[in-house]
């Protein structure tokens, strides 16, 4: 029967993070609005953190390994059901498999005690809000939300059978939200793909008195067994004629709940979509898939504005959510970024930036920086298909300092087909990057759907896929038909040697990480240039250069080849190619450059000239 | 005194086994005696020190120091 005006209601479950705003469904919101739909987005994370604390909230959502699924290992009980042999497997697989010293007893205690609220707080969930007043229950779930969106859509649908459930979301896209829709039958559709133009339109048809609307990316359930969506879902939407997102669901929700004075609370926004360099040369383990990957961006323009009502309404702490900036951006949105004083930005770039785009960056107030740095191998990152090199990574985290901005990135092992040697040459670099910013997260790579690794396997020497282990335990109760299905992360075998040198990365890392305050500075002065080094255990170590010595050094700021230095007409006058290559061998063997192929870098951060 | 080992042997039966998790929870000390294992004052503490909200700091102690946190997952 045709509805008049039907009310939405969309929800964010435990375990999405608390610490920012919903992009996602906050967008759709005001989609639904611009339509005169009515919608209310639920934060229950947010109501979870009111009874279990925030920081292991986020702590979960954002901070342990991603691939463990803690947070749906919690919820799965409330799912699913107890299940002492699954449990069991999740334990000595999962927590204790490969982190027995950080998941101590004391932890996972803990862990099993929250596991025990989760029954009451799901009841608490379902009586709070008003399910019957919706006619449609949206799910946005990613990473670990599964559990609990299925545990409360399946006890909506079940008092409120008028209500339709529809999920979305990073977990539903491709393959995994057909097989959502078959394995859970209270799913009554699921949008495998960007929503936002396809949500209102479903919501619009259904009103106007269609039962099961065709809409490309869309998964209905029409009585029985889902049907196919119609088409694939759209690859491409013109970003500047989505709405402005509407967070205000968010705000006051979250002066429910008691925060820390360090609550690091940022504004999404999106600038673009997709990713343009994996549009034409995927990284070999992403696991974007033809969806997400093609690139698209909003008009600088666009981006000024939205920016503008962001920071006015929510404040000027804004991460964008781009997989990459655009490159376009740096003609134009980035110096104009500049004119707008107090921003606080966070972006994620590609490493090969020029240190003139790193200042633009810095000058537009980007604080944080996300570039894709991965390795700190030539070999590794050519095996990846990363189009970059160690000289980038090293010369975009020593500009970062430089014009200080914090660096997260991630250095990962375990790529099918890495030299060993690779990591051994890695442990010695490292310590003469002491200065720079270490990675924020290591380890092994995982296999996720939608990467050339599980599209392509035999290509790798990857043999018997599997789902990843925290699915098989935490839906126990599903077959491995299924559970291909639904999994994102995967199991495989491939001669992998990473188990033998892990160990000494990690504690080559962890010591990088430890060892904060180190710098290695160099103040140029006239004719001449002073480097200050605190990089090796602590010990103060000077060097003064003049001459050619000192031209050479700040010249390799960024990396060049002998063959480029000759060229200066400075240099190439008055010295000869072997005075040249003496002197940047011997800045190398002082651990002050670095040497990569043909090419010379100088690892000392620059600074304002001394007097 | 349980030893280390013991302590991952009490928590793994907790995690398999409802009834026992539930006298452990409401009485550590003594669901740990009945399954044979003796709990020092310190163990005691050591397992209760990431209760409640303090699970968030013993976590955060243990993950890796940097001067930057992932902003994406």
């Amino acid at each position: 029967m045709p509805v008049d005006k039907p009310r939405v209601a969309l929800v964010y479950a435990p375990f999405g993070a608390c610490n920012r705003p919903a992009l996602g469904i906050s967008l759709l919101k005001s989609g639904l609005m611009r339509q005169s739909l009515p919608c209310d987005i639920h934060y229950l994370n947010l109501l979870l953190a009111d009874e279990i604390g925030v920081q292991i909230c986020d702590l979960i959502a954002t901070q342990l390994p991603s691939a463990d699924q803690i947070g749906e290992w919690l919820f799965a009980p409330v799912l699913l059901g107890e299940n002492a042999e699954a449990d069991q497997e999740y334990l000595h697989h999962v927590l204790w498999g490969g982190y027995r010293d950080f998941y101590t007893p004391a932890v996972v205690y803990e862990f099993l005690r929250i596991r025990e609220l989760l029954p009451a707080f799901m009841d608490t969930c379902f009586e709070k809000v008003d399910w019957s007043q919706y006619d449609w229950v949206g799910f946005s779930t990613s990473f670990h939300q599964n559990c609990a969106s299925l545990a409360l859509a399946q006890r909506i649908k079940s008092k409120y059978p008028h209500a339709r459930i529809i999920f979305g979301g990073s977990n539903c896209f491709g393959g995994m939200g057909a097989a959502l829709c078959r394995l859970f039958p209270f799913v009554d559709f699921v949008c495998t793909g960007y929503a936002d133009t396809t949500f209102p339109r479903l919501v619009q048809a259904v009103a106007n008195g269609e039962a099961a609307p065709d809409i490309p990316g869309i998964v209905h359930r029409n009585g029985g067994a889902p049907a196919s969506a119609a088409a694939e879902p759209v690859r491409a939407i013109d970003l500047d004629a989505l709405p402005y997102p509407d967070y205000s669901d968010y705000f006051a929700q979250l002066k429910t709940v008691q925060t820390p004075p360090d609550f690091d609370m940022r504004i999404p926004m999106e600038a673009s979509r997709g990713c343009w360099w994996g549009e034409k040369n995927q990284c070999t383990f992403c696991g974007f898939n033809a969806t997400e990957m093609a690139f698209h961006s909003k008009s600088p323009e666009r981006v000024l504005d939205e920016l503008e009502y962001l920071c006015k309404n929510y404040g000027n702490q804004i991460f964008f959510t781009d997989n990459v900036l655009a490159q376009s951006y740096f003609q134009t949105l980035i110096p104009e970024l500049a004119h707008r004083p107090g921003l606080s930005l966070t972006w994620e770039v590609r490493a090969n930036l020029t240190r003139e785009q790193v200042l633009l960056l810095a000058n537009a107030g980007v604080k944080w920086l996300q570039p894709g740095i991965e390795s700190l191998s030539d070999a590794v990152l050519r095996l990846m298909r990363k189009g970059t090199t160690l000289i980038h990574n090293i010369q975009i985290l020593k500009w970062a300092k430089q014009f200080d901005m914090c660096v997260t990135w991630n250095l990962l092992w375990g790529f099918p087909g890495e030299d060993p040697a690779e990591y051994t040459r890695m442990q010695e670099i490292i310590p003469d990057l002491y200065h720079l910013d270490p990675p924020t997260r290591y380890g092994h790579i995982r296999i996720d759907r939608f990467s050339a690794y599980l599209a392509a396997p035999t290509s790798y020497g990857i043999m018997q896929l599997r789902p990843a282990s925290p699915f098989r335990t935490i839906y126990h109760s599903l077959s491995e038909d299924d559970l291909n299905g639904l999994a994102y992360h995967f199991d495989a075998e491939y001669p992998d040697a990473s188990p033998v040198y892990a160990q000494c990365m990690e504690q080559a890392i962890k010591a990088w990480q430890n060892w904060c305050g180190a710098a290695l500075d160099v103040f140029p002065s006239q004719h001449s240039i002073y480097i200050l080094d605190t990089r090796k255990g602590g010990a103060r170590r000077e060097f003064r250069f003049d001459g050619l010595a000192a031209e050479l050094y700040l010249l390799c700021d960024a990396a060049q080849s002998v063959q480029f230095l000759m060229e200066a007409s400075s240099i190439c006058e008055r010295h000869s190619e072997a005075e040249v290559v003496a002197l940047l061998d011997q800045f190398v063997e002082q651990g002050l450059m670095i040497r990569s192929g043909k090419q010379y870098l100088s690892l000392a951060v620059v600074r304002e000239p001394s007097n | 005194m349980a030893t280390e080992e013991e302590l991952y042997a009490l928590i793994g039966r907790a995690v398999v086994d409802a009834e026992f998790r539930q006298k452990l929870m409401a009485d550590p000390e003594g669901a740990a005696k009945e399954a044979g294992y003796t709990l020092t004052e310190e163990q005691l503490a050591a397992l209760k020190s990431a209760e409640g909200k303090g699970l968030a700091s013993v976590l955060e102690e243990r993950l890796p120091k940097s001067v930057g946190r992932p902003i994406l997952f």
